[in-house]
């Protein structure tokens, strides 16, 4: 609209047929302006929602997190390479893929950012929960490889499913006693959750030694019904961080 | 916009951190004084919603923020007074990475780590690591992650803290264009920031708020109780002992000493105008 159309526009609608005075007609532009950067300003801005988020946090933690299995992996690995018994000792090392998980998780209370983080819209429980999501991902090709070497060092695949129990259990048991640590906001737990899963580590470790028949076929129902027992806490948990993220509500050390 | 504190309290154990302040906050500078462990830090991480009161509440616009959740984060900006960072992380990587904490997309993200560097004066140095930065600098980048989300609420706990002069005068400019509409709580031991920034100053001693109101109208209540007194050098020494000092200047061989006080407290002793930090020392003495 040019501006003489817009000037008859004007003097049309008003129904006036007063003439426009270039001084407040400049006043008006310069009041509208402002009106719109003050609406600009009050209008709410875009928010990326959670997988966009999980795809930030892989930018930035990516690296760490996979890097941190990836090293575990190759550990495990030339252990498993040098190790007879193999399959008893599989519960020895699968908590140290949750060991791995801890440094990303407990960075911010490290690094003393969780307040500064507590304060974002992502609150604690969203960062928690896309770490937990990618750390997973990297733990289940850490644990399928390990059960993969396992079977080639054994040359069977006979008993794979007491096998994969065997890795799970002690997985499952490590990470819900990290993640309930956590939620209990104790300030100590970075710590406390690195020695648990290390004491974890050699207590399998010596059962693998000292109590074979842990492992033999009969005690299969046992390692089931700790697997059934354990999930449950860990989908608790796990459950527990969604709906904190759900209800934008503080979730770790500084919650 | 307007934010209430209700008879906020927080007691840790048997000690009374900050004890039943109320508040009204309309959009504004508001200048939070007080000496250490007056209350300041506790009331400005209830106000965030990270800690929890022992008892009252927080209202945005007759809402309760806690209740509020990422609605209310998602309008607050906040620099807590001991911070830390990542010292790997770049200050442009810290500050998309909070970005990305406060939901901002990585377009909009990178546009505004670009200004706000610029705007706390570290453009040049935003490709180094934070490990290799001064007190100051990494201060000033923590100023910046405040204001990534365009709060309409910013708290800032001692933000000027390990500032140059310059920098500090950056700072003012800063804060004072950007409280327009916007409520802007800010806390610190430099009265004179408070005085050139503040429209309104909050005064708390020992978890209470003692005093509140603009800096002419907190001036007002020490005005006649400021006075400057001439001694000699060995006689400024037994003032100080006996009397609330505030300043001590030596012009030639005497001694120019500002006195707190409720009456006339020597014969030579002339009235003067008082300033926010007269009021300042003569609330924390009284």
């Amino acid at each position: 609209m040019s501006d003489r159309e817009l000037k008859r526009y004007l003097r049309e609608s008003l129904g006036q047929g007063a003439e426009i005075k270039p001084g407040k007609k400049a006043e008006t532009v310069m009041r509208c302006a402002e009106a719109m950067r003050r609406y600009g300003e009050c209008r709410e801005e875009e928010r990326t929602g959670f997988w966009q988020f999980l795809s930030d946090v892989f930018r930035f933690e990516g690296l760490s997190i996979f890097g941190l299995q990836a090293g575990v992996l190759f550990l495990i690995c030339i252990w498993l390479g040098t190790t007879d018994n193999v399959s008893y000792y599989i519960p020895a090392f699968t908590p140290l893929f949750a060991l791995a998980v801890i440094p990303p998780l407990f960075r911010s209370q490290y690094y003393k950012m969780g307040e500064m983080e507590a304060v974002t819209r992502a609150s604690g429980a969203e960062t928690i929960l896309a770490k937990l999501i990618l750390a997973g991902a990297a733990n289940l090709v850490g644990i399928t490889v390990v059960l993969g070497l396992v079977m080639y060092r054994r040359q069977s695949g006979e008993g794979i499913g007491r096998i994969i129990l065997y890795g799970l259990v002690p997985y499952l048991v490590c990470m819900t006693t990290i993640l309930r640590l956590i939620r209990l906001r104790r300030r100590e737990s970075l710590p406390v959750c690195a020695v648990v899963t290390i004491v974890y580590c050699v207590v399998w470790g010596i059962s693998a030694n000292r109590m074979p028949q842990v492992y033999e076929t009969s005690v299969t129902g046992l390692w089931i019904l700790l697997f059934l027992v354990f999930g449950g806490f860990f989908g608790r948990e796990i459950g527990v961080i969604a709906e904190r993220k759900r209800e934008g509500k503080l979730y770790g050390i500084i919650g | 916009m307007e934010l209430s504190v209700d008879r906020l309290t927080k007691h840790y154990g048997s000690k009374i951190a900050v004890d039943c302040v109320s508040a009204v906050l309309k959009p504004g500078v508001y200048g939070l004084l007080g000496e250490n462990g007056a209350g300041k830090t506790t009331l400005m991480r209830m106000l965030c919603a990270i800690l929890e009161s022992t008892s009252g509440e927080v209202f945005l616009d007759g809402r309760e923020i806690v209740s509020m959740g990422a609605e209310y984060r998602d309008i607050l900006g906040y620099l807590p007074q001991d911070f830390g960072y990542y010292p790997n992380y770049t200050a442009r990587e810290f500050l998309l990475y909070m970005a990305a904490l406060k939901g901002i997309p990585r377009d909009m993200a990178k546009k505004r780590a670009g200004e706000l560097l610029e705007v706390v004066g570290l453009n040049d140095v935003g490709t180094k690591k934070m490990k290799t930065f001064s007190g100051g600098m990494k201060q000033r980048v923590g100023i910046a992650q405040a204001l990534l989300n365009h709060p309409k609420l910013l708290i800032l706990d001692e933000p000027t803290a390990g500032l140059d002069p310059k920098e500090r005068v950056r700072f003012r400019n800063l804060i004072s264009d950007y409280a327009d509409g916007r409520i802007v709580i800010l806390s610190t031991h430099i009265v004179s920031d408070i005085e050139a920034i503040a429209d309104e100053v909050l005064l708390m001693k020992k978890g209470k708020l003692v005093s509140q109101g603009t800096v002419s109208e907190l001036t007002k209540e020490a005005a006649g109780k400021v006075w400057e007194l001439t001694v000699s050098p060995a006689e400024a020494k037994s003032w100080q002992e006996r009397a609330s000092v505030a300043n001590l200047r030596h012009e030639g061989d005497q001694v120019v000493l500002r006195i707190l006080a409720d009456e006339k407290p020597a014969e030579g002793a002339v009235p003067c105008e008082a300033t926010l930090e007269d009021l300042y020392l003569y609330s924390m003495q009284a």
